[in-house]
């Protein structure tokens, strides 16, 4: 019983992906509705049937907009589902599922060094967050000095660095204007952010998830609401017996959460987006919650 | 000490409210427009 229903979570939760990753992409082919979504994907791109709230809410915020609708939805979501959506519809999260399959042995940091890998994620949302502050009031009070210094940082703060932007609208907008040779120009800030996707996409064969786990604003943002969401998971003590197990659950875990350590009433970790990998447990002990 | 569930109805009912302010002032239009016209800047050649 046990041994079965993983890997049809698993095939599940595959295909909720590859329909997430088509439908929100398929602007190209003529299907468009101008979605919000909880999670990186470029509103820029010339694919892109969505825009990231995190994204958007940042240009809003630029223009002067205050951003209620990207923010409702971070709330609304994180509220019900917590980081569900970091797991089964984000089109970047299933890039690097897929990555993730290059059969190469996996390695994970310590645990004290995955904690604080983690918070990195916080200091990026928040080091984002000032660098919007800071051009908000600027345009506010009529300076053009700040946008001018931050050049395309000052249009959207976070975008022209993420490799999610670079993946879905960098790259297929290059293709579509046949500028692909620009790559041999020497613009510093576009081998920047081929870099930075180059390096996260080899990254996340060795370590699952990686991008999610210690980089992503936005699974940061749905981190800090999804504590308290209405939909989890838990362990049943009654089932769950350490000397019976090698401790599946935390090997099976894409996002190195320490499932032992954690609460059994409620796992509140800010990184678990209910992949249900936990639920190879041996002893089933592994299960969804919701009150 | 308040229940969990408390606060997930608290950021929820925050969520709608925001949404049906978001809403009221025609923010979805905004968003739609602004996908376009973010597209058509590209378009016309904005520094990678």
């Amino acid at each position: 019983m046990a041994s079965k229903r993983p890997s049809r979570i698993r095939l599940l939760r595959f295909t909720t992906q590859l329909t997430s990753f088509i439908l929100l992409n398929a602007a190209l082919i003529g299907i468009t509705f101008n979605l919000v979504v909880p999670f990186l994907h470029p509103f820029s791109s010339p694919l892109a049937n969505a825009g990231g709230a995190f994204e958007l809410l940042l240009k809003l915020a630029i223009d002067l907009v205050i951003p209620f609708i990207p923010l409702a939805v971070f709330l609304i979501i994180a509220a019900i589902f917590g980081r569900a959506f970091c797991g089964w519809a984000c089109p970047f999260g299933f890039v690097q599922d897929l990555l993730g399959m290059i059969p190469v042995k996996k390695r994970n940091p310590s645990k004290k060094n995955e904690g604080r890998f983690s918070e990195i994620k916080f200091f990026i949302l928040g080091f984002t967050i000032i660098l919007t502050i800071w051009v908000v009031v600027s345009k506010i009070q009529g300076s053009e000095l700040v946008v001018q210094a931050l050049g395309p940082f000052a249009e959207s703060p976070f975008e022209p660095l993420s490799p999610a932007t670079t993946l879905f609208a960098l790259i297929p907008w290059m293709i579509i204007r046949g500028t692909i040779a620009d790559i041999f120009s020497g613009n510093i800030l576009l081998w920047l952010r081929l870099g930075i996707l180059v390096g996260v996409l080899i990254t996340v064969i060795y370590i699952p998830r990686a991008w999610c786990r210690w980089f992503c604003p936005a699974g940061a943002i749905l981190g800090i609401f999804s504590r308290n969401s209405f939909l989890g998971i838990k362990r049943r003590l009654t089932k769950c017996t350490t000397e019976k197990c090698q401790m599946e659950c935390e090997a099976k875990c894409p996002m190195a959460i320490r499932i032992m350590q954690e609460p059994w009433k409620r796992i509140r970790h800010h990184n678990c987006t209910l992949c249900l990998n936990c639920k190879s447990c041996p002893e089933d002990a592994i299960e969804m919650t919701a009150p | 000490m308040i229940r969990p569930q408390v606060i997930a109805v608290i950021t929820l009912s925050i969520g709608f409210a925001l949404i049906a302010v978001g809403l009221t002032l025609g923010q979805q239009s905004i968003i739609d427009a602004l996908m376009r016209v973010f597209n058509a800047e590209i378009l016309a050649g904005v520094p990678w």
